[in-house]
């Protein structure tokens, strides 16, 4: 899933300190699942507002809802009242969902209420980690599963560097080495002398490094 | 094409030493010259670092021309944190241009250590990626992504190892697949822990890669307790053990100390099969590395035509 | 009877209009689709199940289920009625097996009507013994005593009667209760009676001259007519007296029996006389010369006594605000010159009195005391059912009634209590959406063949020619599928929208509270959103297209084997694909390694469909669809067929197979009626693929 945090209020409250009705917008995926946005965190944000607003002397008009989806257009329409009646919107979407607002609802912003982060899953009640790049080249079959775009803090793909200690990055004793673990894992599957093959670099054209990536599926386009 | 000074060492079979040279942070031409004068005649090469530990210092390559024109035979360093394979491939036609030869290849510590944690991590390529990538151009006359060099280009292609990062069982293997991708000649990591680096390279030896390329072993010289602390708490990959720190923290002349541990290490290494020289890397306190060569009876520096 | 298939988390089902609307629920859009696909045994099938008289219905019924169905918002009703015929007369119908007696107890039918005839067969399929006392010379009720040869032929009828006789229902014939035998005397021998006497007596109206020579009524009048050759003498100039249907057979009969003219007066208005208006139509044709809101005031003889003219007065209205009987009449007034009157105004039972000593209470004007809920009369285990007890109404309604009956009579014997209203509860989908309406595509009615209206009233002979297998196919395709389409499987749907953004119709929506649902009863089940679904999600409550894509296996196994390489074709059933013409290149005609699928509208079939059919073997597939613009009934299938057909490609290259092996082919009618060459063409491609020579053409 796509992991994101909410901004520190204060960057919320600073982005809508113009303006006198918010809406608030969750989104019922994603964001819900990691706690950053779905409708308890818009209630939250949305009264958080309110105090800190009420607190300056400035009321705010803070209206929330939330939608299934913020990145699909037909999910958007049930907002749509809302949204006319405020002034701007604070969307706690990944940053998907907040950019189809801005398509959607053209004439209305949307701020980001969130910093989207990464794409990962949550290992324990709690805890999310990041395991997928969207590298656009899928290289999992080489290492067994675990991805050493997103684990490994320098992306290798031939194997650990020198700063591969205990198991630990060298960034942070937190970040577990990706390539200790390929290693171990290879190692469960007998399959440590595939490592022996020396990898190209890799072609980073399928990746964001690319352009902005478009899928297209002729055979469900209407 | 002519061999570097390093290589003719290496070629002659003699006992190989390799110095280090942190640029400044700064364009200053004469800080480099004086600390390449205190070099010169007793290494057989200098190691110019790129931006070591991610810390913005003058370029490897500008400084290797420098230490050229005073007559020193430069090892510069590239990493792959800083450059792309665009920019990689065009310092390396830069730097034989301007007569350089031997090249280490580096993954380069992470930006988060640096002076500039904010700087993107480039790691277009990784340090296989580089060690194989110079062989290309060397051997084949090709750029990475196929096109042909207008004309060849020699190298001497080095890289590094650290038989002190985990998974340790996996290490020897790691140097034996750099070999694979065309290094020509190996550095460690600086040697604290001298049973663990005796362990790694019996697993060398096993695999027969110190017949194949030169392996240097690194060490540096403790300058104070804290150095040692530092390099054994705030440096990845490196392993101090309690003993040495004891054995700086009782001691009363701590520089002494440190030039007498390093020159018993090279004593030692020197005996070890397999081991074809030294890389000394006296960071910031280049001026000791006359007194251990000489004390650790490295001196003179064989000469070639 | 049904085969709706029920979605658990849904706390009701809904039933189409029309299968509500039928008092014995025949699961139409069932049987309809059937005669569209071909399949016309399967039509008998569904029809036959639930009504025993169903050639009957198939000639004469007064359709309830076109009444109520949906098309008619769009554009006109479903000609159902006669659909149910030519799936009668085109169709094998199911052998009747004999009806095992399971009770020890008997149960007497008194009439062997619509009514009794279904109580007696719904009795006899629950295992009683049953014997129906007909006093006619054959069953059939006022169907065989009353309805004109040229509506029904009596054939219908007697096939109908000899299927009940072939259960095991004991028919017995030419004996009259009350004069024949009593109640007593049957409550002897059987443990429970039923009444089903029908409605058989004419009535007329006290007016001055009613008692003149040359008054009929309406029943006598239709009796002799059809089985007593009575032909009118030259010169009869009739005026009817009636505006319900019997008044219609009356007058369209007299025209028959050679009366020089009929005329026709009621009380109602022309837009609310009782009589199907298709009756009152052919009846216009036939040269019958309305009167509508006229009201007999008195007949008017000359000195001789022979009638010269009816005197009639306006009607200002028929029923008043409490919606009884209660005509008001202006003071115009006008006379009829005619010299025949046959008064059509209504039936009643014939006089019971004689029940009475059965313990069996009338009311004070002679009829039935009765009791809705059990059906009983005041007589323990006597029971009552269709016109007796519910006034005139439809032969269908007549068996719906008969159907329930047997239910009470099977409580009453198993000592327990019932309750006719709880029997048949049947919710019935709403009408469609005005949005929906609007994307459907029209078609318009095909109206029934007919005999030409001057040479059909010069004999008795069935007027009605019925459609065509062409004009059937047509028809039937109009059928919307109501309450047979999609419907979300919840637990599995992710919420995509894709059903939503393809669906050309609008059903799938999100509310404005922004839920998403797929709104079936809006559905027109052309299937697009089941192939579309990514997580396969969504299910059609009826399993045809399930079972049709099922024949694959048995399909291909038969198409290998033999030395050509398999090849399968994906073809729609509907059209010209449901003719029997192509039924036959199917069973005769096709070549042996050619695989035919047959699907209700080939966009149906998904990618798997195809991946599968070359998995199982099969070299090479294409699918065959009607013509989009003309042909098919729905929007977008041509596209989205080819578009499947194209993702198939897409697959199949990836594997190293080529491309030419998938096509998708829209083809016209005449394209499908000489479908050989087509099927040559792709085999032969199929083979040269096969060879080697890179898909030439020959």
């Amino acid at each position: 899933m796509i992991v994101a945090e909410r901004k520190p209020l204060s960057e919320i409250i600073k982005a809508v300190a113009p303006f006198e009705k918010v809406l608030v917008l969750g989104c019922g995926e994603c964001v819900t699942v990691c706690m950053a946005g779905g409708d308890k965190e818009a209630k939250e944000t949305a009264a958080a507002m309110v105090i800190a607003r009420s607190k300056a002397g400035k009321p705010l008009d803070v209206k929330t809802q939330t939608v299934e989806r913020q990145c699909e257009f037909e999910y958007l329409e049930s907002a749509r009242k809302l949204v006319e009646e405020a002034d701007v919107v604070v969307s706690l979407a990944c940053g998907v969902g907040i950019q189809t607002m801005n398509i959607h609802y053209a004439e209305v912003q949307t701020l980001p209420g969130v910093n989207t982060t990464f794409m990962g899953l949550p290992l324990q009640q709690g805890v999310w980690v990041e395991n997928c790049l969207g590298c656009g080249n899928c290289v999992l079959e080489e290492t067994v599963g675990i991805c050493p775009i997103a684990r490994c803090s320098k992306s290798m793909l031939n194997g650990p560097c020198g700063g591969s200690q205990d198991g630990k990055c060298e960034v942070s004793k937190e970040t577990e080495c990706g390539w200790h673990l390929i290693v171990e894992r290879m190692m469960k599957f007998d399959k440590l002398s595939a490592l022996e093959e020396v990898k190209p670099p890799k072609d980073w054209a399928t990746s964001h490094s690319g352009g902005p990536r478009k899928m297209v599926r002729e055979d469900v386009k209407l | 094409m002519s061999m570097s000074n390093l290589q003719k060492v290496f070629a002659s079979g003699a006992f190989a030493v390799t110095g280090e040279l942190g640029p400044p942070k700064s364009a200053e031409r004469k800080k480099i010259e004086h600390h390449a004068h205190l070099l010169k005649n007793c290494v057989d090469a200098v190691n110019l670092t790129d931006n070591q530990t991610a810390i913005v210092r003058t370029s490897s390559i500008a400084c290797g021309r420098i230490l050229i024109e005073e007559g020193l035979d430069p090892v510069i360093q590239i990493t792959c944190r800083d450059r792309n394979r665009i920019a990689i491939q065009s310092d390396v036609l830069g730097a034989v241009a301007l007569g350089m030869k031997n090249i280490l290849c580096l993954q380069g510590d992470h930006a988060n250590f640096g002076n500039e944690p904010s700087a993107k991590n480039v790691n277009d390529l990784d340090s296989m990626n580089l060690i194989q990538s110079l062989r290309k151009m060397r051997d084949e006359q090709l750029f990475i992504g196929g096109e042909k060099l207008e004309a060849p280009i020699d190298l001497f292609i080095g890289a590094v190892e650290n038989p002190f990062a985990d998974p340790f069982e996996y290490r020897a293997y790691r140097l034996a697949k750099k070999v694979e991708a065309g290094a020509d000649f190996i550095q460690t990591q600086a040697i604290f822990d001298m049973d663990r680096f005796e362990l790694w390279m019996e697993k060398v030896r096993q695999l027969g890669i110190h017949k194949k390329i030169p392996i240097m072993a690194g060490v540096i010289p403790i300058k104070s307790l804290g150095a040692a602390r530092y390099m054994k708490n705030n440096v990845s990959g490196m392993i101090v053990p309690d003993a040495i720190i004891d054995r700086i923290k009782s001691a009363e002349n701590k520089k002494e100390e440190g030039v007498k541990l390093c020159v018993e290490m090279i004593e030692h290494l020197k005996t070890v099969e397999g081991v074809a020289g030294v890389h000394i890397m006296a960071v910031a306190w280049e001026e000791i590395v006359p007194e251990i060569t000489e004390r650790a009876g490295l001196l003179p520096r064989p000469k070639f035509d | 009877m049904s085969k709706i298939v029920y979605n658990e988390s849904s706390a009701v089902t809904k039933y189409p209009p029309c299968q509500g609307g039928c008092p014995v629920h025949t699961d139409v859009q069932e049987y309809v689709r059937q005669i569209a696909v071909g399949d016309y045994d399967k039509a008998v099938a569904a029809i036959t199940a639930p009504n025993p008289l169903a050639s009957v219905c198939g000639m004469i019924c007064a359709h309830p289920c076109e009444t109520e169905c949906r098309r008619k918002d769009v554009d006109e009703a479903v000609s159902i009625r006669a659909l149910k015929r030519f799936a009668l007369e085109n169709g094998n119908w199911p052998e009747v097996e004999k009806a095992a007696v399971t009770r020890t107890e008997r149960v007497a039918v008194v009439g062997g009507g619509p009514a009794g005839l279904a109580a007696a067969r719904a009795l006899a399929e629950a295992g009683v013994a049953v014997t129906i006392f007909e006093r006619s010379a054959e069953a059939g009720g006022a169907i065989t005593n009353f309805i004109p040869h040229y509506r029904l032929p009596m054939d219908s009828m007697r096939k109908d009667v000899s299927r009940v006789a072939d259960l095991g229902v004991e028919i017995k014939t030419g004996v009259e209760l009350g004069k024949n035998f009593s109640i007593d005397a049957l409550a002897s021998e059987y443990q429970a009676v039923v009444l089903a006497l029908g409605l058989p007596t004419s009535r007329g109206i006290p007016i001055p001259g009613s008692d003149a020579e040359d008054v009929l009524l309406a029943l006598p009048f239709l009796n002799s007519a059809k089985y007593d050759n009575f032909s009118f003498a030259p010169g009869r100039n009739i005026l009817v007296i009636g505006g319900g249907n019997v008044a219609m057979d009356v007058a369209r009969q007299a025209i028959r029996c050679g009366a020089e003219s009929v005329k026709l007066a009621c009380l109602e208005c022309g837009a609310t006389m009782p009589a199907f208006a298709w009756e009152i139509a052919e009846a216009l044709e036939e040269g019958v010369e309305m009167f509508p809101a006229w009201g007999p005031k008195r007949i008017i003889t000359d000195e001789a006594g022979k009638i010269t003219g009816m005197e009639v007065q306006e009607v200002l209205s028929v029923f008043d605000e409490q919606k009884r009987f209660n005509p008001r009449f202006g003071t115009g007034l006008n006379i009829i010159p005619v010299n025949t009157v046959i008064f059509a105004i209504g039936q009643g039972n014939d006089n019971l009195s004689y029940l009475t000593e059965s313990g069996i209470e009338l009311t004070e004007r002679g009829i039935l005391k009765y009791d809705m809920r059990t059906m009983q009369t005041t007589r323990p285990g006597v029971f009552a059912c269709g016109e007796l007890v519910f006034g005139p109404g439809s032969a269908v309604k007549a068996m719906s009634s008969g159907q329930k009956v047997a239910l009470a009579v099977q409580s009453f014997l198993d000592n327990l209590p019932f309750d006719a209203n709880l029997a048949d509860r049947y919710e019935v989908l709403g009408m469609l959406s005005p949005a929906t309406v609007e994307k459907v595509k029209r078609s318009p009615r095909l109206s029934v063949p007919l005999l030409d209206e001057h040479t059909r009233v010069q004999h008795n002979e069935h007027v009605e020619i019925g459609y065509d297998e062409q004009k059937a196919l047509c028809e039937s395709r109009r059928c919307m599928d109501c309450a047979a389409g999609a419907e979300c499987i919840d637990e599995i749907c992710a919420l995509c929208l894709t059903c939503l953004r393809t669906c050309p119709y609008g059903v799938p929506q999100i509310d404005e509270d922004g839920i998403f649902t797929i709104r079936n009863e809006e559905c027109q089940a052309c299937g697009l959103c089941v192939g579309i679904c990514p997580a396969r999600a969504i299910r059609f409550r009826d399993n045809y297209v399930q079972h049709a894509l099922e024949q694959l296996g048995d399909a291909l196994k038969q198409a290998k084997g033999n030395d050509n390489p398999a090849t399968v074709v994906f073809c729609c059933s509907y059209g010209a694909f449901a003719e029997r013409d192509f039924q036959k290149y199917i069973n005769n005609g096709k070549p042996q390694n050619l695989a035919i699928v047959r699907v209700p509208c080939v966009a149906k079939v998904e990618v798997q469909n195809i991946l599968e059919a070359f998995a199982l073997g099969a070299e090479g597939v294409f699918l065959a669809g009607c013509e989009q613009e003309e042909e098919c009934s729905y929007h977008d299938a041509a596209k989205w067929a080819g578009k499947r057909a194209g993702r198939a490609q897409e697959i199949l290259a990836e594997l190293g197979l080529e491309k030419e092996r998938i096509e998708y082919l829209s083809l016209t009618p005449a394209e499908v009626r000489d479908f050989a060459p087509v099927a040559e063409r792709f085999l032969t491609k199929v083979e040269s693929l096969l060879n080697g020579r890179g898909g030439e053409e020959q």
